[in-house]
């Protein structure tokens, strides 16, 4: 078979057609089933939502036991976190950022597919849960909880889960990083790389630094289980505060993961859709690697209450405050993108928009729980679920759902249904707003978090959030029925429906080719370069004006 | 059909659920002096919030308005930054953290500070119950006496050293406090980490195996209430909660007086 | 400028021992939780899952070799050179992360002890004795690993003066020190566990200083194995003098292992801080 053949084609393995997506080591392959996995685990830390809201729609529900609760909450979180987010990003990294950069796949194709099957081995594991006996102690795992019941093998199946998913997120960071930083087209510097490159390289480098103190904590909290070592257990020398400490090290720079790339997207498809270049270019890539380096130093702002020494509690709360700068600095340079641009309300757009509005919500409720006395009361309740639910789902999610809507015509050459994405967005947005906006007084009120039950003055708001969850939840059907028949209809659309200038979007194809590109390109333009300048601007409008 | 337009979104959004319609208000009622002041920085932190969100709302909505575009192939304004913009926009919110940062450090120290003499309420949690032990606390207790503990914060905080005495009074499941009388909470757990919470206090602290922490109080409403464990502590986590009774200060002296066993005299000092 | 043929590893290929390997790494798992859980079928598992995941480990590794030591072709080689030192380099920096959280456990906990007990030197006490665990064997021990960072420096080095017989005998030098290691550790756990009583169990610095040691000792001999699998394919097929990224990337990785030896010593063995 000849090269051309096998580059436009792709058929060149000696192995059966059945296997080609179980041993491909192509990352537009790869990256379409992280996130087709993602997707589909997103449906089922889904369940585990709605089950949890329904015993929580008022409160004399008896629709499951304590144990069984527990270990719903725990893991609803495991699996949209690990399973849900993480994968999805580390999908459309795959398929996308190659793309982006001019390259023709990622610096590691084998080492890419290790890591895509290590993630579904670790899910796989953390699935036999359900099966075997949810985890208990929530996906914070706060020890000595996670380590009395010896007994509790869905604690093991979660741990040993979580490593494999942690070793496949290691091995993807080093990936992206190696990738950006040495396989970029000729002339593409690293100031000419688009935003969501940016994010990429950012959250490589979070996961390879944040997922080694996952692994330690868990191997300490597993040898404590089942080997007799003591490094939490109070009885023999050991400390619980020290668990959260190496948690805490893991779990801050995590959530970082897990916005870095929504912060990303949003730089890529507001500037396509105000047709106008995005403002502050340096700015928004330097503000994501300092987000990045801070977010290591924050980590005690989770144990404000835990009994640590106080003293040490006021460094964390400043760099939390601090940290808000940037992210600040991020929002007011997206709005500035938009102000003075030619505004399309494509689906994309829309729920870049709607990410703008509940991010915000998310980021000011964090503001508030950043200082240390107000934290003392609304740590640990309802409040904190609300606050990580608007970054999460109103930051993250949005974010994803702007990246479906956005990069779906050149993963597929199909462009979504734009009423049924309106609609999505319409009732997602509603949805999660009801649902997650009146957990913030309930938390200021009185009410803890992870409870299965509450007093009766929290009912009423308990049951507005039921309702608002079943919104959010029933309208992501909306997507899979576009999905559906968007796929059935193939109608093409345009290469680059949406005019962008990334070069995913004018020199590849929609789909790309196994190669993604005919030839390199040399890139001698800066990125984002949409818009007249003023002067020209100005004359345009004129002449519209003129011309009636 | 016209693409709904997602500003209409937040009026439906608003009327279902931004205010706080089916309760009195946004956040405990405080009994305490230190409550009064968590409720009023609250109060100024949610302004500031609400007043930052109308802004970016009001930008976004007057965006959405002013500069959509009319018909395809338009292109906005080459704009590619403003310095003098990003210094506003990176100041001004620095010098609001700032503030912030500087009155919730005020009240950081408060807490770090409490009264040398005060009455003392150890809660011990489990699973799934609280055991509430009574003790004296005063500086001048003799650390030699042999009814006199000291008591350490594992975790090295010197603030927790405080020399106590018993009262020989314990009660489970529920507590009774004096109102104007200053009150330290010492909170430690016989196996798992619990916290807790009594949100009329506007504080918690978490109950931890091997280790002392700590928070004071000054209440100076009576009434009852009810403590909460805030830290999932297994099955029944949900349903650990203990009733607190905050009495005047004569009625409190006739409840200690009547608990069998009990020995009042550290009090007379 | 465009490029003239598809230079890229594995275009459009497919492979399978990612695949394998994670498959072997899951049954493994299941296995290891099995045996946990006393449950006699966990040791079939773990020897299914485990081979299943060395056999594929070995072949991508040997793969891996042999496209670096000059059976590469157009097909196979990156258009792009030291991806291979990049990526350890990376590696190494995620390592450092890893290693560095078990000595925040180390300090946190002998710090807990010395608040609770208020004597500095409890935390290493077994049977009332402070433990003496520096002496012969990590002496030794270090002297090895030391010597092996500098024969495999120079094996390096020969190999890049086209000295190919000098490389193979300095690697074999170097592995032969890195097993020695190994057993030495091996010995001294079976010493301090029977001769002395100091267990994992035993204490939480006991915890700590297993752990730690245990980590290091097994990516030391994941060293080996690597070092070895490339001496012998030398015998197969010379190793390039100019381009020998394997080699390369194995040796830094040896030169960190070394590297947090050297901490081990100075911060768990000699307690310099």
């Amino acid at each position: 078979m000849s090269e051309t053949h096998t580059a436009t084609h792709g058929h060149n393995s000696p192995y059966p057609a059945w296997t080609e997506w179980l041993f491909t080591t192509d990352a537009k392959k790869i990256g379409m089933v992280y996130m087709i996995m993602a997707f589909i685990y997103f449906f089922v830390g889904g369940i585990c939502a709605g089950a949890i809201r329904i015993q929580l729609a008022t409160p004399t529900m008896n629709f499951v036991d304590g144990v069984t609760y527990n270990g719903l909450v725990s893991m609803h979180g495991t699996v949209m976190i690990f399973l849900w987010v993480m994968p999805f990003i580390a999908g459309i990294i795959n398929f996308v950022m190659p793309l982006q950069i001019g390259a023709r796949d990622m610096a590691f194709p084998r080492l890419n597919a290790m890591g895509l099957w290590l993630f579904n081995a670790g899910a796989l594991v953390l699935m036999a849960t359900f099966l075997l006996g949810m985890p208990q102690a929530g996906w914070t795992s706060y020890a000595p909880l996670s380590t009395l019941d010896k007994k509790e093998i869905g604690m093991d199946l979660w741990i040993l889960g979580i490593q494999l998913l942690g070793v496949s997120s290691i091995m993807s960071g080093l990936n992206f990083i190696v990738t950006i930083l040495r396989l970029r087209a000729p002339g593409m510097t690293i100031f000419r790389m688009p935003l969501f490159v940016w994010s990429s390289l950012v959250v490589g480098w979070l996961m390879i630094l944040a997922m080694p103190a996952i692994a330690v904590t868990l191997l300490e909290v597993l040898l404590e289980r089942h080997f007799g070592f003591t490094f939490f257990g109070p009885a023999h020398g050991g400390d619980p505060i020290l668990y959260q400490h190496l948690f805490w090290f893991f779990g801050h720079p995590e959530v970082y993961i897990l916005i870095m790339p929504a912060f990303g997207i949003i730089s890529e498809v507001i500037p396509v859709f105000s047709r106008k270049p995005i403002f502050g270019y340096k700015l928004m890539a330097w503000s994501m690697i300092l987000i990045a380096f801070l977010s290591f130093l924050l980590w005690a702002h989770h144990m404000f209450a835990s009994g640590m020494d106080p003293r040490l509690t006021l460094p964390f709360m400043i760099l939390t405050m601090i940290i808000g700068v940037p992210t600040g600095v991020k929002m007011f340079n997206w709005m500035a993108t938009m102000w003075k641009g030619k505004l399309y309300l494509d689906t994309p757009m829309i729920f870049a928009l709607g990410f703008l509005i509940t991010f915000a919500i998310g980021g000011f409720g964090g503001i508030i729980l950043a200082s240390i006395p107000i934290d003392l009361h609304i740590t640990n309740t309802y409040f904190v679920v609300g606050h990580m639910h608007y970054v999460l789902f109103g930051g993250s999610v949005m974010a994803i759902f702007a990246a479906v809507y956005f990069w779906f015509p050149k993963m597929t050459g199909y462009k979504l249904n734009e009423k049924l994405g309106i609609w999505h967005f319409v009732f997602t947005f509603i949805g999660s707003n009801v649902t997650f906006l009146p957990m913030h007084w309930l938390g200021m009120l009185g009410m803890p978090r992870r409870v299965l039950t509450y007093a009766a003055i929290y009912a009423s708001d308990n049951l507005m959030a039921t309702i608002g969850g079943f919104i959010m939840g029933l309208a992501q059907l909306i997507l899979v029925w576009n999905w559906w028949i968007t796929l059935k209809k193939k109608e093409r659309c345009e290469e680059n429906p949406w005019r962008s200038k990334g070069l995913e979007w004018t020199h590849a194809s929609s789909p790309p080719r196994p190669d993604n590109f005919e030839e390199i390109p040399t890139v001698d333009w800066e990125p984002y370069d949409y818009g007249l300048p003023a002067p020209a601007q100005a004359a345009k409008v004129k002449e519209a004006k003129a011309h009636g | 059909m016209k693409p709904f337009n997602p500003k209409w979104a937040l009026p439906i959004l608003f009327v279902l659920a931004a205010f706080p319609v089916f309760s009195d208000s946004f956040i405990a009622q405080p009994i305490t002096e230190y409550g009064v002041k968590i409720v009023g920085l609250s109060y100024i932190m949610m302004a500031l919030c609400i007043l930052f969100f109308l802004l970016v709302v009001g930008v976004i909505g007057y965006s959405l308005w002013k500069f959509r575009a009319k018909g395809p192939n338009e292109e906005g304004v080459a704009i590619h930054g403003h310095t003098g913009l990003e210094i506003v926009w990176t100041v001004i919110p620095a010098l609001i953290m700032l503030a912030l940062g500087l009155a919730s450090t005020v009240l950081v120290f408060d807490q770090l500070n409490p009264p040398k003499k005060t009455l003392i309420v150890k809660v011990t949690g489990y699973q799934f119950g609280w055991d509430f032990e009574y003790y004296q606390a005063d500086a001048s207790l003799s650390s030699g006496a042999s009814d006199v503990q000291t008591v350490r914060n594992i975790c090295g905080n010197p603030a927790v050293m405080v020399k106590i005495k018993s009262l020989h009074v314990k009660s489970i499941d529920e507590f009774t406090i004096p109102k104007d009388t200053d009150i330290r909470f010492l909170t430690s757990s016989k196996d798992v980490v619990h916290s807790f919470w009594v949100p009329e206090f506007l504080i918690k602290r978490d109950m931890v195996p091997g280790l002392v922490a700590d928070f004071w109080v000054h209440p100076n409403q009576t009434g009852d209430f009810v403590a909460k464990c805030a830290a999932l502590c297994g099955a029944s986590h949900g349903l650990m909660v203990a009733k607190v009774h905050v009495v005047d200060r004569q009625q409190f002296q006739t409840w200690l007086a009547a608990q069998p066993g009990a020995d009042l005299s550290p009090l007379a000092n | 400028m465009a490029d003239s043929k598809p230079h890229y590893t594995h275009l459009g290929h497919s492979n399978p021992w990612p695949f394998v390997a994670s498959l072997g790494l899951m049954i493994g798992v299941f296995g290891l939780l099995f045996t946990m859980y006393k449950n006699p079928v966990g040791w079939m598992f773990v020897t299914i899952g485990g081979g299943l995941f060395l056999i594929a480990v070995f072949t991508w590794l040997t793969t891996m070799v042999r496209e670096d030591i000059g059976e590469a072709t157009e097909h196979t080689v990156p258009e792009f050179p030291s991806i291979g030192k990049w990526m350890v380099g990376f590696l190494i920096l995620s390592e450092v992360f890893l290693f560095g959280a078990l000595f925040a456990t180390y300090f946190y906990l002998r710090n807990h002890d010395q608040v609770y007990t208020q004597s500095l030197l409890h935390y290493y006490e077994v049977n009332g004795e402070v433990f003496q665990i520096w002496g012969l064997v990590p002496i030794l021990n270090t002297i090895f690993l030391v010597s092996s960072s500098v024969t495999v420096h120079f094996a390096e080095e020969a190999l890049r003066h086209g000295k190919a017989k000098v490389f193979q005998i300095l690697m074999a030098i170097t592995v032969v020190l890195g097993a020695l290691f190994v057993g030495g550790q091996a010995f001294e756990y079976w010493n301090f566990s029977v001769n002395e009583h100091f267990t994992p169990q035993t204490s939480t610095f006991g915890g700590t200083f297993y752990t730690l040691t245990t980590l290091h000792g097994m990516h030391v001999f994941a060293g080996v194995i690597v070092l070895t699998s490339l001496l012998v394919g030398s015998f197969f097929k010379s190793l390039s003098p100019k381009r020998h990224v394997a080699l390369t990337v194995a040796s830094v990785y040896w030169h960190f292992v070394d590297v947090i030896w050297i901490i081990l010593v100075c911060v768990i063995y000699l307690r310099l801080i």
